[in-house]
């Protein structure tokens, strides 16, 4: 690995990614379910003496399928080791991982501002078992473990140092998931993503701090901005900063010392012998290969392309694969960039108002579509589409028959509006003198007259346009 | 008698192999000052303590002897050239033995919890994780 | 059957009281089979190493630190046993994990097994227990062993009875106590070889629980007819008894006078290096499969409250491992530690290679290779008592080679030496158990030169 670092800050992550299969990685027990404690179990999860492990067939296809995806070099032949450690959490006192050849290596990612973030590795392991403790960490006298998540399936994904800043970080993070959720193999819903990461900076030298167990991107980012004042703070001082590994304690935001380098575990790699060799060949990479969909950043760049869409609608229409799904059905019957603009102003807005995802909608493309035309051909006013939204979310309807029902459709014929804007002009001349003359504010009053008349029905839009093209 | 033919037996692998040490010495336990693997008690309290394991002082003392005559023994491997040899990690390798991501029956809570006293809500109670 | 098991199951009592072969006796599960025995071994009864899973029975692979726990599930042998009809009738004593060549390593306050020839001499180890009761008992019986460095052939050569050993992954090992994953295999001891193929044929074949275990084709015929036979010129050196080389001699010049063919062959790097190899490998796997048992979730266990998670498991497993356990997961320990891992774990890994290939050239001409099973009889418990771990070890040179390679292979009683069973050792090339059975059987047809 290249030591050669410049930058102020210098951040690499190592994430633990839970994959969407229905069991564990070894064994037969479903890996979601049941929360009650120790209820998803089995001798093989539980470390009992005799059990021996059997690959998922499916967490192999879905990490390799990743790997594919950020173009790592998947390996030919996928060889697990056997990691060996003393912990309550773990069933075996050893966690069967990958040391030797890990299923994917290198790989890159690209940041929403273009930049590339290179990939070191990526790796099947299995999950320890959850801890949990009657008091706080430091207080109790035991503490009380679960092996429902022991051996679920994980992929490990370690980052080269690259990133720049904790936002970079948060950045990484969000770009992962639209890869992970696009490929169908982390299910945002339900599964666990959990963060460690390596942070140095210049002033210091760049000695390496390793900050564990961080859950969620929000806390990643919380954590880092943490770690690097810390770090700042001491550097500041003149005070040496240790190579450590620190904890992260969410309820209090600070990181805290969990262990020194030189107490750290002699791992004690061994191949694991109970699994036997699975080949990679390329039937299985082709056959993965073909299974991949077009991910965010292609679909960003194709939208930018093809439709002209701006680039900041661009990217809220793509990085979320089910809003992505939705705006390409709508724009098969309306303009893109209006869908775009307007799907992100006002649909996210009541999504987030409402606290709810788009896999909560309880309409689909077809109602959008009647909604955005009407919006499209000016049949209704902005404040009435907001308001149809809203009700869309409670249950779906036809907008269209909505709008006639309650009278709501804006006058958007061209002839009827040239002659209410003719009357208008014909009753108001200075109006008309003074807006000639520059004032614009004397548009919008005579704009304001012909919603008067129209008893608001007119579409102000079209009458404002109308009205600049008349009086000229 | 069996022991002299075992001691015979020593004595020609280790002979047949032309190891330096005088095999004497090691069969009568006495320590070796050469030691080129600086296998002393240091380092066997740092495997048992890799291992979890907490030794009285002889059984330190004897299992640091064992453990130098052992691998005193053992270093006639270098004496085998394995450079261009592949490992081998089972004698008959069955490749590709994988499962299928169906459920199987799980045991239950009580089944789960019924070997231990250690248990506490459907919890299994374990030790202290900080010092 | 249930008078008969009852019968049986007395007489194991008895057996037990004089001999120790047994660390559980299964009454009332032996009893409930034989309500319901079915073909096609009905009448079969069997005895089980104690690393071996049987539900509900005591399963400790001879340790205390495993003292009372009783599995939720069978081993798929045994679950393959029972669906045959045959009746389990107990749990055979071993060394502790399967540490060991005299079943003198015992767990903690376990008694020692007994030859059943002198009680003053060992079983041979590690499935002591096993081949004592084959030998004693008076039934019909086999008993379902357990192989990694030589236990099933040892003890077999030290009591007189058959003991044969599969290809690696003939045989599934889910619900084996592991030893060493990549060595472990199970067999079967009896008192005649035609015992065997019956047993064999229920036992083995693909288990999907077991992802080594081997998918070929379960079908043990052979017609070789006349053998190319290797004998292995290594294991006649100085340090094997003398007298049983000359019944190992009696055979091979019968085995000429019956039209087979016997050759000096040689396997340098076996010898040289199997020891270590063995060792290494072996115990660099068994000290991480024991790193399982630390007080949590089953087995031994104290209060733990209070105590730190490092203090406590290595309370418990220093208070309940024995000393030669201590002593394996010590050696293993070491030859995978950041340091010495290359010179020692990487390195056993590749020599194990080339041991293979050794066996694989000699295969390419001969149909099997002979030697005798152990280099002495069986010594006395106080003969034991004064070698050193290292000279432990090399009691296993004769059989490291056949288990480092996987190959089948088998100990067959050829007569006494001082009235004690000597064994001559026969391995074949993998899959190849039909024609090992077939060739033992020539050998068992030979008859005896002892007086």
């Amino acid at each position: 690995m290249n030591n050669n670092f410049t930058a102020e800050i210098v951040i690499g992550l190592e994430i633990h990614v839970q994959l969407n299969t229905k069991t564990k990685l070894f064994c037969g027990c479903p890996s979601q379910g049941s929360s009650e404690p120790n209820t998803r179990c089995c001798p093989i999860c539980l470390g009992h003496p005799g059990s021996r492990p059997v690959l998922n067939k499916e967490a192999l296809q879905l990490a390799a399928k990743f790997c594919l995806a950020v173009h790592s070099n998947l390996a030919s032949q996928l060889i697990f080791s056997r990691k060996s450690y003393f912990y309550p959490d773990m069933s075996k006192n050893f966690q069967i991982t990958q040391f030797e050849e890990p299923l994917g290596a290198g790989g890159k990612i690209f940041l929403k501002s273009g930049k590339e973030i290179g990939l070191i590795r990526a790796h099947l392991e299995e999950d320890p078992a959850s801890l949990s403790y009657p008091l706080s960490l430091k207080q109790s006298s035991y503490c009380l473990i679960d092996y429902n998540r022991s051996g679920n399936p994980l992929i490990e994904i370690v980052t080269r140092p690259e990133l720049a800043s904790p936002e970079e970080a948060r950045d990484f993070l969000n770009q992962l998931i639209s890869i992970l959720t696009y490929l169908k193999i982390f299910d945002v819903n339900n599964g666990i993503i959990k963060a460690d990461a390596n942070i140095s900076i210049r002033e210091s030298g760049y000695i390496r701090v390793e900050i564990k167990n961080i859950t969620g991107f929000k806390e990643l980012e919380a954590a880092l901005i943490s770690e690097i004042a810390r770090q700042k703070q001491l550097a500041s001082e003149g005070k040496k900063i240790q190579q450590e590994t620190r904890g992260w304690d969410s309820n209090t935001n600070t990181t805290h010392l969990m262990r020194t380098k030189e107490t750290e575990a002699d791992y004690g790699y061994i191949i694991e012998p109970d699994l036997p060799i699975i080949d990679i060949d390329t039937e299985f990479k082709e056959k993965l290969q073909l299974e991949i969909p077009e991910l965010a950043q292609e679909k960003i760049k194709r939208y930018i392309r093809t439709y002209q869409l701006d680039p900041v609608d661009a990217e809220v229409m793509a990085i979320e694969l089910e809003l992505a799904e939705l705006f390409e059905k709508v724009i098969a019957q309306v303009k893109p960039q209006l869908a775009a603009k307007w799907m992100r102003k006002e649909l996210l807005r009541v999504l987030n108002y409402n606290k709810k995802s788009i896999r909560d909608l309880k309409f689909n493309e077809l109602e959008l579509i009647e909604l955005l035309t009407l919006i499209e051909h000016h049949k209704i006013s902005d404040t009435t589409a907001q308001k149809i939204i809203e009700e869309l979310m409670v249950k779906a309807f036809s907008p269209k028959e909505y709008v006639a029902k309650n009278k709501l459709e804006q006058i958007s014929d061209d002839s009827e509006l040239r002659q209410f804007c003719r009357k208008i002009i014909s009753e108001n001349k200075t109006a008309v003198e003074d807006y000639k003359s520059g004032n614009e504010k004397s548009l919008n009053f005579l704009v304001g007259q012909v919603m008067k008349l129209s008893k608001g029905k007119a579409s102000p839009q079209m009458v404002s346009e109308l009205m600049k093209e008349i009086i000229k | 008698m069996a022991l002299g033919l075992v001691r015979t037996l020593v004595r020609f692998w280790s002979g047949a192999l032309f190891l330096p040490l005088s095999l004497n010495n090691i069969l009568n336990n006495i320590l070796i000052t050469d030691n080129p693997m600086h296998i002393d008690k240091e380092l066997t309290k740092k495997i048992a303590k890799t291992a979890r394991l907490e030794l009285t002082n002889s059984e330190l003392e004897q299992f640091t002897l064992d453990l130098q005559e052992i691998v005193k023994a053992f270093s006639v491997l270098d004496q085998i050239d394995v450079a261009k040899t592949e490992s081998s990690f089972r004698p008959v390798e069955q490749k590709n033995n994988l499962r299928e991501d169906k459920e199987t029956d799980c045991l239950t809570q009580e089944e789960v919890l019924k070997f231990t006293k250690n248990n506490r809500d459907g919890f299994f109670i374990g030790p202290k994780t900080v010092e | 059957m249930i008078r008969e098991t009852k019968k049986v199951l007395e007489e194991c009592k008895k057996i037990q009281e004089e001999y120790f072969y047994f660390t559980a006796i299964c009454e009332e599960e032996a009893l409930l089979q034989a309500e319901t025995a079915n073909d096609p071994l009905r009448g079969l009864f069997v005895s089980v190493k104690d690393c071996l899973c049987v539900k509900g029975v005591e399963s400790a692979a001879g340790s205390r630190i495993l003292k009372g726990y009783q599995p939720l599930f069978d081993a798929t042998v045994i679950k393959r046993l029972k669906d045959a009809g045959a009746i389990i009738i107990g749990k055979t004593a071993q060394d502790e994990f399967g540490f060991g060549s005299f079943n003198t390593n015992v767990g903690l306050n376990v008694p020692i097994p007994k030859n059943p020839l002198d009680r003053e001499r060992v079983t041979g180890g590690s499935s002591g227990g096993g081949a004592g009761l084959t030998r004693k008992a008076s039934f019909n019986h086999v008993a379902i062993t357990e192989s990694t460095g030589g236990s099933i052939e040892s003890p077999a050569a030290f009591c007189g009875v058959v003991g044969f050993c599969p290809t690696y992954g003939r045989v599934s090992r889910y619900g084996l106590i592991s030893y060493a994953d990549s060595l472990d295999k199970i067999g079967i001891m009896s008192k005649t070889v035609s015992e065997i193929k019956p047993v064999l044929e229920i036992i083995s074949g693909y288990d999907e629980k077991d992802a080594t275990s081997l998918k070929e084709k379960v079908d043990f015929t052979a017609k070789t007819g006349k053998f190319k036979i290797g004998i292995i010129k290594e294991s006649l050196t100085k340090g094997v008894d003398a007298e049983i080389k000359k019944k190992v001699q009696w055979r091979i010049n019968k085995l000429k006078d019956n039209g087979h063919t016997v050759e000096e062959v040689s396997l340098p790097i076996t010898f040289a290096y199997g020891i270590p190899a063995y060792y290494i490998i072996s115990t660099s796997e068994a000290s991480s499969n024991l790193a399982r048992f630390c007080g949590l979730r089953y087995g031994q266990e104290s209060n733990l409250k209070n105590k730190t998670f490092n203090v406590y498991f290595a309370e418990i497993r220093s208070q309940h491992f024995n000393e030669e356990s201590k002593r394996r997961i010590i050696l293993g320990t070491f030859a995978r530690m950041a340091g010495y891992r290359d010179a020692y774990y990487i390195k056993a890994t590749k020599v194990r290679t080339k041991i293979i290939d050794e066996y694989k050239q000699l295969f390419k001409k001969y149909d099997v290779l002979i030697s005798p099973t152990m280099p002495v009889v069986a010594p006395k418990f106080s003969e034991v008592k004064k070698m050193t771990p290292l000279e432990n070890y090399l009691m296993d040179i004769l059989t490291v080679g056949p288990n480092l390679a996987g190959i089948p292979h088998a100990s067959i009683p050829i007569g006494k030496v001082n009235n004690l069973p000597v064994g001559l050792m026969a391995n074949t090339d993998h899959l190849q158990e039909g024609k090992l059975l077939e060739f033992l059987q020539i050998i068992e047809d030979l008859g005896d030169d002892s007086p």
